[in-house]
């Protein structure tokens, strides 16, 4: 589902990010992705999800050479994957549904598929009855719950997360691991990157470090 | 409702709400749109005004032909022979120096005494000629006039017509001037607009950047911000031709009478119901580009 080749990003400072970076993920797999800070944990998402583009290397997802990919098929891509920020990224001015159904409003779903799949996925991560609350009116811990609605709406193929689990309690960040799991059950690939060790201890799924913008081991 | 019309309500609705939250810049736009729209709409009726009391003025326009006091009868004959051979000329009365001093009494009741007292002034006779409609303002016509202009007897020749056209000459540099100032106040307006809806877009950068990264089309993005755009033209469209309608009530109630008696037609009109369509959905549309180009696609976005 995922592949690198010896891939690199150097910032403009010159600044490598990520050296000869080569790694697999599997379709269907749960994989956590952990390493210190300035691991380039962050960076492989970003370039996961076409924010950035690889200085050299190859990425290839689900057939897809993301370097190469034009504007509409950047915006096609984005489409067939969800993504959990750090900050969650919730639009402030928008609803708690609005949040979740703009991803379906992306793709050009009708209004009726649109609310019951929204509706759904508030479901699943207990936020129904929150759909009219605006993000600021709810907690750290609901936000990121609404976040997590929002990558799943769509069906993903394949979810990535960047510290999805950061703002919450011990328990919650179970919990938000429970969907995750319930997801990659349904078979969708899902891409964690964290450092919390004990999390990924307790959920128990494949791990690849990384330190300094190198594979240092994989579980 | 289809696809697309769900998409233009959920655009509208969301320009109506950027357009609330920012009042005090949408105004800003709002107040310029209003200003070129009203400049517009004076110029466009006052244009047709004029246009509507030249037209009046040249249905009505004569030449005249005033005899000197020692015309010889075989110089009047003359003069009557070369007007009444002229095809230009529907009908010649001739007004003799009675008449015309009673028609000058008449028009200036109260100078009456000047006309008839002692050492009062020498009116002149004159002929009358009425023109044929489709020879008035012709060059058949001047040269008419200039040929008795030198005929012996002929003091002077008057054609309205002339001084008509210097009125039009400047009534139509006057409307020039008023639309090149329409013009400039449609940029403004456009400038206004544009810069407001980019505040807006800057103010809503981190929507914008969710979007994209859901793969949200460029479309889907931007329409929001053309929508506002069009809002802010279209209301401030509305809001002038309220104002136009107003103020047109008002003068028409106040000078309208004196108006038409000092001209000789009434001239006040509103706009057509076509042309204030066309002012609605023009600004609309200028708003509605200017939305397009504040939130034009950067090139190296990826």
């Amino acid at each position: 589902m995922i592949e690198t080749r010896h891939l690199t990003k150097v910032y403009a400072r010159g600044v490598p990010a990520l050296r000869d970076l080569s790694l697999s993920v599997e379709k269907g797999e749960f994989v956590f992705l952990t390493g210190p800070s300035g691991a380039g944990k962050s960076t492989l998402l970003r370039l996961l999800i076409c924010q950035e583009r690889p200085t050299s290397g190859e990425l290839v997802v689900a057939g897809r050479p993301l370097a190469t990919l034009s504007p509409r098929e950047v915006q096609d891509y984005r489409r067939t994957v969800g993504f959990v920020f750090q900050d969650f990224k919730l639009i402030p001015s928008r609803t708690v549904y609005e949040n979740v159904a703009v991803v379906l409003r992306a793709t050009g779903v009708g209004e009726t598929v649109e609310r019951r799949r929204a509706m759904q996925v508030l479901q699943g991560v207990g936020l129904q009855h929150r759909h009219a609350a605006f993000p600021l009116e709810l907690s750290g811990g609901e936000q990121q719950r609404v976040a997590v609605a929002r990558a799943l709406v769509n069906d993903p193929v394949l979810v990535f997360a960047d510290e999805p689990t950061g703002n919450l309690d011990p328990d919650l960040a179970i919990e938000m691991m429970n969907l995750f799991r319930e997801m990659n059950a349904r078979g969708t690939t899902v891409l964690i990157a964290t450092h919390d060790r004990e999390l990924i201890r307790r959920v128990g799924r494949r791990v690849i470090t990384l330190d300094h913008g190198r594979v240092l081991g994989q579980d | 409702m289809g696809a697309t019309g769900r998409r233009a309500r959920s655009w509208l609705a969301e320009a109506a709400r950027a357009l609330v939250r920012g009042w005090r810049t949408s105004m800003l736009a709002i107040a310029t749109i209003v200003a070129a729209v009203f400049v517009l709409g004076v110029a466009l009726m006052g244009s047709a005004a004029v246009d509507r009391v030249l037209a009046h003025w040249g249905r009505t326009a004569e030449l005249s032909v005033f005899l000197s006091r020692d015309v010889s009868a075989a110089q009047r004959a003359a003069v009557e022979q070369a007007l009444r051979g002229a095809s230009a000329v529907a009908d010649v009365t001739f007004v003799d120096e009675r008449e015309a001093r009673g028609r000058f009494v008449r028009t200036f009741p109260d100078l009456a005494a000047l006309a008839e007292g002692p050492g009062a002034p020498h009116l002149p006779a004159s002929f009358d000629a009425r023109l044929r409609p489709d020879a008035r303002g012709g060059a058949a016509v001047e040269e008419l006039a200039t040929r008795l202009a030198g005929m012996g007897g002929v003091s002077d020749v008057r054609y309205d017509r002339g001084a008509i056209d210097r009125i039009a000459s400047t009534a139509g540099l006057v409307r020039r001037l008023a639309l090149a100032l329409a013009v400039l106040l449609s940029l403004a307006a456009a400038l206004a607009v544009l810069s407001v809806v980019r505040l807006s877009y800057v103010a809503r950068l981190e929507e914008v950047e969710i979007l994209t990264l859901v793969g949200a089309p460029h479309a889907a993005i931007r329409g929001p911000f053309v929508a506002e755009g069009w809002l802010q033209g279209t209301v401030g469209a509305a809001i002038a031709l309220l104002g136009l309608g107003g103020a047109f009530t008002w003068v028409r109630a106040r000078y309208g009478a004196a108006l038409a008696a000092a001209l000789g037609v009434d001239v006040l009109a509103f706009l057509p119901p076509r042309a204030w369509i066309a002012l609605l959905v023009g600004a609309g549309l200028l708003g509605a580009i200017a939305g397009g180009a504040a939130v034009q696609r950067r090139r190296s976005a990826p």
